[in-house]
């Protein structure tokens, strides 16, 4: 059997990996498995561990027997609708009935949501996700951010620290479906995108979804948007299980 | 030589000084206007695909351009654009005929209901038979649609009431109308959604009495909740794409609808007083033109021509002088922007608004400080 290298690359999203990984959480089942965060630059201080040209660089060391998994961005649907908008709204998905009081709620057509999703990814996020997948042979996929969080008490814990001078915790935070909405929405913009070129978008372990589709509390980190070490487990082990699947589909002696 | 009425004429009303001997870009068929608009008049616009013109170049101008249905600040600008919000005051999309603006109103208000039901696509997205194109990938439910339906007439119910101008653009005679109630459809059924059956649908040819007839029960309408509003009529220069007539040629058809429609539009002002033609149909089609304010295809307006439009437009409405270009350089034939089209407004990506700023700042917070054990 071949020996796998995995490369997770992102943003904040990469860091309950990271700690997975310090802390020996996963079962790596032999494979070397490594975590980067892009850099990048905020308020002039230099964020993360290698430039994104640097791992393009790397990628070209890789082997097809490697695999690559992004998670780059992922909070997208955070800053849509974590926090209660000024013009409170709301998007019907599919399957849902119309509200029986629409007033002082704007209902914006999913479609719309979803083209200002997918025009925000394609410019940034799909772009970066794109070019390390061409940068070498290997196999490329790209694992969805956590879902979002239920329990509005552990949010706003963040809200009562140091956000209360942005007005933040006068907000509020948007209901609990809209941001189930959003973080759905997201990720089928993500799929559109990345099917164009054969990426496989990976939906979070089922064990880490509650029944109503929220992030297991089990797996929150302490903040607002990002899961602990023990789901970056699982993300690992998601990704060994992948690899491995495609190594026996290839090979099924 | 006797005395005779041409000679104390001015001379806008010969031929000669006024069409045949000026630049054409200085022909200024304009005969009287008295409608004023100051920087702080709210205009709407509404009508055919060369309204769509007007509004843009009343935005670009420094004019209060009023739209009544921006969309939610969460979408992108070019998002907005590209879903029809801000092509006309309210998320219309085009209405091509004046018995098509009656019952919006009357929709708006809740007068008429018409029986057509909603239609569905293939792939089970959702059109509104009113509107069939004005959401870029459909509704996502019967449900979505009817809400945004709803959100729409309070916005048109806001335009109507808030404006001090409504510019309209008489664009065609002919429609297809539902058997059932009457009700007008912008598109046939079956050329972008819905399916055409014969049982249900006829197609019909407005005549002038009928066009009249509609536009002033829109005029009392709007009256009835903006007393004093003021009202442009313009026809739109744009031939029709086809027509439906039965045996006509399509030029044939077009000279009668654009007549049936000049003629409505003179009457009207003629009845009111606070109705106002303005020739944007003359200043696109007229002889001094030699046809050249029409791109390639024949049909859709140049840039060129749009902007002889507006610039007589301002300098009549607002005595906006706008210098008119040298006629030696040749009207590009390509066609003037309009999301009929499939073109959108030009890229501007704008700052987020202060809920979604605020938002951001504190991702962002979030997202650097995930690099400190918080588990």
């Amino acid at each position: 059997m071949a020996e796998h290298k995995i490369l997770f690359l992102g943003d904040s999203h990469s860091h309950c990996i990271r700690d997975a990984l310090a802390q020996g959480l996963a079962d790596t089942q032999g494979c070397t498995v490594s975590v980067d965060r892009i850099q990048s630059v905020k308020n002039g201080k230099v964020i993360g561990d290698r430039s994104l040209n640097e791992i393009i660089e790397a990628c070209k060391d890789l082997t097809p027997d490697d695999l690559l998994v992004s998670v780059i961005g992922g909070n997208q649907h955070s800053v849509t609708g974590l926090v209660q908008h000024d013009v409170p709204f709301d998007i019907l998905e599919p399957d849902e009935p119309a509200p029986t009081d629409a007033s002082g709620v704007t209902y914006v057509p999913r479609s719309s949501v979803f083209a200002t999703f997918e025009r925000g990814l394609r410019s940034n996020d799909c772009q970066r996700i794109l070019q390390l997948a061409k940068a070498g042979p290997q196999q490329t996929v790209h694992m969805a951010a956590p879902p979002p969080k239920e329990d509005d008490a552990h949010i706003m814990k963040r809200f009562e620290t140091k956000f209360i001078e942005m007005g933040l915790a006068e907000r509020g935070l948007s209901p609990k479906p809209l941001r189930r909405k959003l973080w759905r929405i997201q990720n089928d913009a993500l799929r559109k995108i990345l099917s164009e070129d054969d990426i496989e978008l990976l939906m979070p372990p089922a064990e880490t979804v509650t029944e109503s589709g929220f992030l297991e509390p089990a797996f929150y980190a302490n903040d607002a948007t990002h899961a602990n070490p023990a789901y970056g487990a699982l993300l690992i082990e998601q990704a060994v299980a992948w690899i491995k699947a495609r190594q026996s589909a290839a090979n099924p002696a | 030589m006797t005395d005779h009425p041409y000679k104390s004429l001015p001379d806008k009303a010969f031929w000669r000084r006024s069409v045949a001997r000026p630049k054409f870009s200085a022909v200024d068929p304009v005969g009287e206007f008295s409608l004023t608009i100051e920087k702080d008049t709210k205009v709407a616009t509404a009508g055919s695909c060369f309204a769509q013109h007007v509004a843009r170049h009343l935005a670009q101008s420094g004019f209060n351009y009023f739209v009544a249905e921006e969309g939610h600040p969460i979408l992108r600008g070019p998002v907005r654009a590209a879903h029809n919000y801000g092509t006309f005051s309210a998320r219309y999309g085009n209405i091509y005929t004046a018995r098509q603006l009656r019952q919006l109103m009357d929709r708006a208000y809740g007068r008429f209901s018409p029986a057509e039901a909603p239609w569905t696509d293939a792939d089970g997205t959702v059109r509104d038979p009113f509107r069939p194109t004005i959401q870029p990938g459909n509704f996502a439910s019967v449900a979505e649609m009817e809400v945004d339906r709803e959100q729409h007439f309070a916005a048109v119910r806001r335009m109507f009431e808030e404006l001090d101008v409504f510019v309209f653009t008489l664009g065609l005679t002919e429609c297809w109308e539902s058997l059932e109630d009457g009700a007008v459809f912008p598109l046939c059924p079956g050329v972008e959604g819905g399916d055409f059956d014969s049982e249900k649908y006829a197609f019909r040819n407005q005549g002038v009495a009928e066009i009249v007839e509609d536009m002033n029960a829109f005029i009392e309408a709007l009256r009835a909740v903006n007393p004093t509003a003021q009202m442009i009529v313009t026809v739109s220069p744009v031939p029709l794409m086809a027509t439906a007539t039965e045996g006509a040629h399509v030029l044939s058809a077009t000279t009668y609808s654009k007549s049936v429609l000049r003629v409505a539009a003179d009457m009207l002002t003629q009845q009111h007083d606070f109705v106002h033609y303005f020739p944007s149909f003359e200043i696109i089609t007229g002889p001094h033109a030699r046809g050249a304010y029409y791109a390639d295809d024949l049909r859709n307006v140049t840039e060129a021509g749009v902007n002889h439009v507006m610039r007589l437009l301002l300098k009549h409405a607002t005595g906006t002088i706008v210098e008119a270009p040298e006629d030696d350089e040749a009207p590009k034939a390509k066609p003037a922007k309009s999301t009929s089209q499939s073109e959108v407004a030009p890229e501007a990506e704008e700052a987020d608004d202060a809920s979604l700023a605020a938002a951001r700042a504190f991702v962002e917070v979030e997202c650097d400080e995930a690099a400190l054990d918080r588990s």
